[in-house]
């Protein structure tokens, strides 16, 4: 009961900043409705954004467009709270718990949280490619989700044409998601060398490559970014890096660097944030890490320029439409497939769980608080 | 290295470098480093014998390069080696006034590329472009020209009736591609009177208009689509941030803008010899930072690629063409600038294959 006045004065502080940002961002916030106001403040006063995110599963508020409430959110993200509040943030807002960082343990336990939630779930709204990453649409604005298998395939094959990756390229790929990457290069011909974390991907990743005629050439382990060895022709990672943890990204590069043979090709698919938010957040606990990536932290371009060594960049392309666009179409798929998720076990409030992170996700490409990026790197010549 | 001074004495062994004359040294006591020796070379009192570009390369990797003092102190007891400061040789650009003016950039432009048409044409592929080419394994400079202007306008997204902009059109390799590749009308806009006119003669009976203008002072936009290639760099460190703001302007919402730009990532700026003898006043500097400075235009930044290894490419092949009608250049040009283009060409292939310089297509959004 000591907490009362305390709960008390955050909700109160919550309700004021609420009304503030909402008369400011008045139009672009039609169709937000509160059910339970004393609740959603509450929520928001306690726990900032992560409270935020909770009352949406809680059921608190409703949106007709949530990706367009979220996406007015995402656009007025730095100018939500007030300058002045800003620099408490670090001291306001929850730290990223100890049990959640990228150590090798950590990472064991935090792979399997989102990767091992069930295959099925995943091939419910993803594609038959299963391919969990930004697709690369012939145009962006106006694709359908009969579309997104091909151009998951135009995404991976621009990635490893940019890692020169033919017959006979020593292919190593970090983050095997269910294989499609894999299957592809070993088609090429290359040799594949494929590491996972999550058992569950592992094992469907062999399945769909024996099917797929390419057990041959594409080898699935479940092993540790810092635990390869051997060098590679071609190194690839697709939208890996997120789960690495800040303190590790140097490490990171640093394996990269080590693993490249002489004259060897990296292609990268990463998210980013702009650098001021990234330095603003480092550290700080989001109902994304949360609920839906522990351990996850995006790195901003100028981050990954700095970690880099001998590395260097000489090829980087945005997908950020194409991002929201293939997040648009998974929601909508999601939807309807909804009853047959139910069916896996997955209640009302994880479906709300994920609908709110992929209308969060799609919201901060459109809005550009997110991007992701194709890189192409090399050793540097100097 | 081996050095062979005026009366034929020789000094070391390797390539040969040849010193006609004491002014050759007072040329590099007056000015020691990059511009020393450009002087010399220039004016002929130093020469490089075998091919230039490999003695240049042995040159930086050379001590000559940095020279012992005692060395130095032997060298200036030699009667003629002291004396007052050499005459910068004619080749070299004397402009005046405050940086980036409207009339100091006209000034920095003519001195480059108002030389001689024909001189260009010599050097040149038929497209007429002198800027980095795309070069596929076997392709000739022609076939990597057009490889290059057609990754241009697919960067574009070019449409059949789109107009399209191009700041610096240079000789209008690119407005005269893409108005008959792909159908667009075609603004061209440089500050040398003698492309204009070769620019516009080319581009008759094709929708494209060519604009002896500055870019600050075009003024019929938006655009459906902005192109500006290898001309970013003569716009300088101050006046870059007004030409970012430019392109911006010039575009619509929702289109797109593609700047080829040459970055130098270490010691921003042109270099000396670069920014006396080839383009005065020009400025480069890492890419981040150029990126950096589209984006606070309010443009969006959407691929970024290196093409540094095409340069070295692109310049072998114009130093080929080159070599093969050195007599019609001199006739052309003169002997004094004929010696700044060799020693132009293989210094820029240097720097592009050592890495010191690198050259890059960036593709940019208008929100």
């Amino acid at each position: 009961m000591n907490n009362a006045p305390r709960t008390w004065l955050r909700a109160y502080l919550a309700r004021q900043l609420f009304l503030r940002v909402t008369r400011r961002m008045k139009p672009s916030l039609a169709g937000l409705r509160l059910r339970r106001p004393g609740d959603f403040f509450r929520r928001v006063g306690a726990d900032g954004l992560i409270g935020f995110g909770e009352s949406y599963t809680a059921g608190d508020w409703e949106a007709d467009d949530l990706v367009g409430v979220l996406t007015a959110f995402a656009a007025e993200v730095d100018r939500l709270v007030p300058p002045g509040l800003q620099r408490l943030r670090r001291l306001a807002l929850p730290r990223v718990p100890a049990s959640d960082l990228g150590t090798r343990k950590g990472a064991r336990r935090n792979v399997p949280r989102h990767y091992d939630l069930s295959n099925d779930l995943f091939a419910a709204f993803l594609d038959r490619s299963m391919t969990y990453s930004a697709a690369q649409f012939p145009d962006p604005r106006t694709a359908t989700w009969a579309d997104l298998a091909t151009a998951q395939h135009r995404k991976i094959d621009r990635l490893l044409t940019q890692a020169r990756v033919g017959p006979g390229t020593r292919l190593l790929e970090i983050g095997s998601g269910w294989g499609e990457l894999a299957i592809r290069a070993a088609r090429r011909g290359a040799e594949v060398v494929s590491i996972t974390l999550s058992k569950e991907q592992a094992e469907l990743a062999r399945e769909r490559a024996q099917r797929a005629g390419a057990s041959g050439k594409a080898e699935f382990r479940l092993c540790d970014y810092r635990e390869v060895e051997g060098d590679y022709d071609a190194i690839v990672s697709v939208e890996m890096i997120e789960a690495v943890g800040a303190p590790y990204w140097r490490e990171y590069f640093a394996v990269l660097n080590r693993r490249l043979a002489p004259g060897g090709r990296i292609a990268l698919q990463t998210i980013t944030m702009p650098h001021e938010r990234m330095l603003a957040t480092l550290g700080t606990h989001t109902w994304v890490q949360k609920h839906i990536f522990p351990g996850g932290m995006l790195p901003s371009l100028s981050a990954i320029e700095g970690l880099l060594g001998p590395l260097r960049i000489v090829d980087r392309l945005s997908l950020r439409e194409h991002y929201a666009r293939t997040l648009l179409l998974w929601r909508e798929r999601y939807a309807q497939q909804r009853e047959a998720i139910s069916g896996l076990g997955f209640d009302e409030t994880f479906h709300r769980m994920w609908t709110l992170y992929l209308a969060y996700s799609e919201a901060g490409f459109r809005a550009g608080y997110l991007d992701v990026w194709q890189l192409t790197m090399e050793r540097g010549r100097r | 290295m081996a050095i062979q001074f005026w009366d034929g004495s020789r000094h070391g062994d390797g390539p040969l470098v040849e010193l006609r004359g004491p002014i050759a040294l007072r040329h590099l006591l007056w000015s020691p480093g990059e511009l020393g020796l450009a002087r010399a070379y220039v004016t002929g009192s130093l020469d490089f014998h075998g091919d230039l570009t490999d003695a240049l390369r042995q040159v930086r990797a050379s001590a000559a390069f940095h020279p012992d003092p005692r060395a130095v102190f032997a060298l200036i007891r030699v009667p003629g080696v002291l004396g007052p400061r050499p005459a910068a040789p004619a080749a070299e650009a004397r402009l005046s006034g405050r940086l980036h003016t409207r009339r100091r950039d006209r000034a920095a432009i003519a001195h480059h590329y108002d030389l001689s048409n024909a001189f260009y044409q010599l050097i040149l592929d038929e497209s007429m472009a002198y800027s980095c080419a795309f070069f596929e394994s076997g392709d000739s400079l022609e076939r990597a020209q057009r490889r290059k202007l057609d990754r241009i306008c697919d960067r574009l997204g070019l449409r059949p009736g789109m107009r399209l902009l191009d700041v610096g059109c240079g000789w209008g390799s690119l407005a005269v591609h893409a108005a008959s590749e792909r159908g667009v009308a075609v603004v061209g806009v440089t500050l040398s009177r003698r492309q204009r006119s070769f620019a516009g003669e080319r581009a008759a009976g094709l929708p494209v208009e060519i604009r002896l203008r500055d870019y600050r002072d075009i003024d019929d936009g938006p655009y459906d689509a902005v192109a500006s290639i290898e001309m970013g760099e003569h716009v300088g460190q101050s006046g870059y941030p007004g030409y970012a703001a430019s392109l911006h302007r010039l575009l619509r919402p929702g289109g797109r803008a593609l700047v080829q730009q040459m970055s130098r990532d270490r010691r921003p700026g042109g270099g000396p010899f670069i920014e006396r003898y080839i383009a005065p006043d020009m400025h480069m500097r890492p890419l981040e930072q150029t990126v950096g400075m589209l984006e606070a235009a309010g443009l969006v930044v959407e691929h970024t690629e290196s093409l540094g290894h095409h340069y070295v490419r692109t310049v072998r092949a114009w130093q080929e063409r080159f070599d093969a009608r050195l007599d019609e250049a001199r006739a052309l040009i003169g002997a004094e600038r004929t010696r700044v283009w060799l020693l132009y060409l293989a210094g820029g292939l240097l720097t592009f294959e050592q890495g010191r310089m690198d050259v890059h297509q960036i593709a940019l959004r208008r929100p």
